[in-house]
């Protein structure tokens, strides 16, 4: 009896010992894709909407969070219930990177613009441009009578967009950590009081 | 001892390699999502859900602007990442405007989150949401 009781917890022990040993792992089932850039190869056409994830610098994601939001923003507030006309200042770029500030503001204007509910007069930079033309079809005999734009008729803005963007950056010898604060605000230029305001934080950290 | 007979120790190994071969315990990753007709007609998810489930939709129209707040939930312990964007629509169906940009949002460990989406064009009516989730 000894001897069968031996053997029977010999295989026994063997069986379970076999059992507690790693299962076969099954093939991965292939994931889907995150729409993320990275460098998977050398060169590729992507989706310009895709999240940018190269480095933490501020980038085209960015970018597009910030007009996004602020166009949302602008939209559910209910401040365009007239289609009233718009200016815009240039963007103050306060953060230590540099950044065409003017992309930011051009996205947002083109987001407004294509939602029917504002109209956007010439911005300060826009102006000479505007100027010369008017010069040159009023002032230098070329033009039909008739056919030329008249000088003083351009409709002047009541709100003026102007914004800023900051960052706080914090290091160690592992982890980079970037925050971005966009502030954006709309004076009504006659009373030159805020009709309103919001802004856009964006936090990145890297390795 | 003396009293174990050959069925008693048949018995024993039978119980023993039973325990064995049963099905080992999945882990609770949530991939059946209890979630209603009305939210799921409206959710493209591409791949998995990895323990995200959309909960909850609320869309409604102010001052003339379509908006759309929706809840993701992490049934999970372990932080997940996830994209999204909104896609918006006409009363046809048909998208309007561009894409939006993809958002990436970290939701951890049975977290809950509320994203919103706006959708800029006077016609929008409807919206589909767009999403992929990342395990950590």
């Amino acid at each position: 009896m000894k001897r069968y009781l031996f053997l029977f917890t010999l295989v026994s022990s063997g069986l379970i010992s076999a059992c507690q040993s790693k299962p076969v792992v099954p093939e991965p089932e292939p994931r889907a894709s995150s729409p993320a850039v990275r460098f998977d190869r050398q060169v590729d056409y992507g989706d310009a909407k895709d999240v940018e994830l190269v480095t933490n610098e501020f980038g085209s994601t960015d970018l597009q969070l910030i007009s996004e939001k602020m166009v949302s923003s602008l939209l559910e507030a209910g401040v365009f219930q007239d289609r009233p006309t718009v200016t815009i200042a240039p963007i103050k770029n306060k953060t230590s990177e540099y950044i065409d500030t003017s992309n930011v503001m051009n996205s947002i204007q083109t987001q407004l613009v294509k939602s029917g509910k504002v109209r956007f007069t010439r911005s300060i930079q826009e102006m000479q441009t505007a100027v010369d033309e008017l010069q040159r079809q009023n002032q230098s005999g070329l033009y039909k009578e008739g056919t030329t734009s008249k000088v003083g008729q351009m409709t002047a803005a009541k709100y003026s967009l102007e914004g800023e963007l900051t960052s706080i950056v914090k290091k160690n010898q592992s982890t980079k950590d970037v925050y971005y604060k966009f502030t954006l605000k709309m004076f009504n230029i006659e009373e030159g009081v805020v009709e309103w305001q919001d802004e856009k934080e964006i936090r990145k950290t890297s390795r | 001892m003396k009293n174990m007979t050959y069925k008693h120790l048949g018995l024993l190994f039978i119980l023993a390699t039973v325990g064995c071969v049963s099905e080992p315990t999945k882990p609770a990753v949530d991939t059946e999502a209890k979630i209603s007709p009305a939210v799921s007609e409206k959710l493209d998810l591409r791949g998995k859900n990895e323990g995200i489930r959309v909960e909850e939709f609320r869309a409604q129209t102010v001052n003339g602007t379509y908006q759309v707040q929706a809840d993701f939930i992490n049934t999970l312990k372990y932080d997940r990442t996830v994209f999204y964007r909104f896609h918006w629509l006409n009363e046809d169906g048909n998208q309007v405007g561009d894409d939006e940009v993809w958002k990436q949002m970290k939701l951890y460990g049975q977290q809950r989150k509320t994203v919103k989406g706006v959708g800029i064009h006077n016609n929008t009516s409807d919206f589909r949401l767009e999403w992929n989730v990342e395990p950590n």
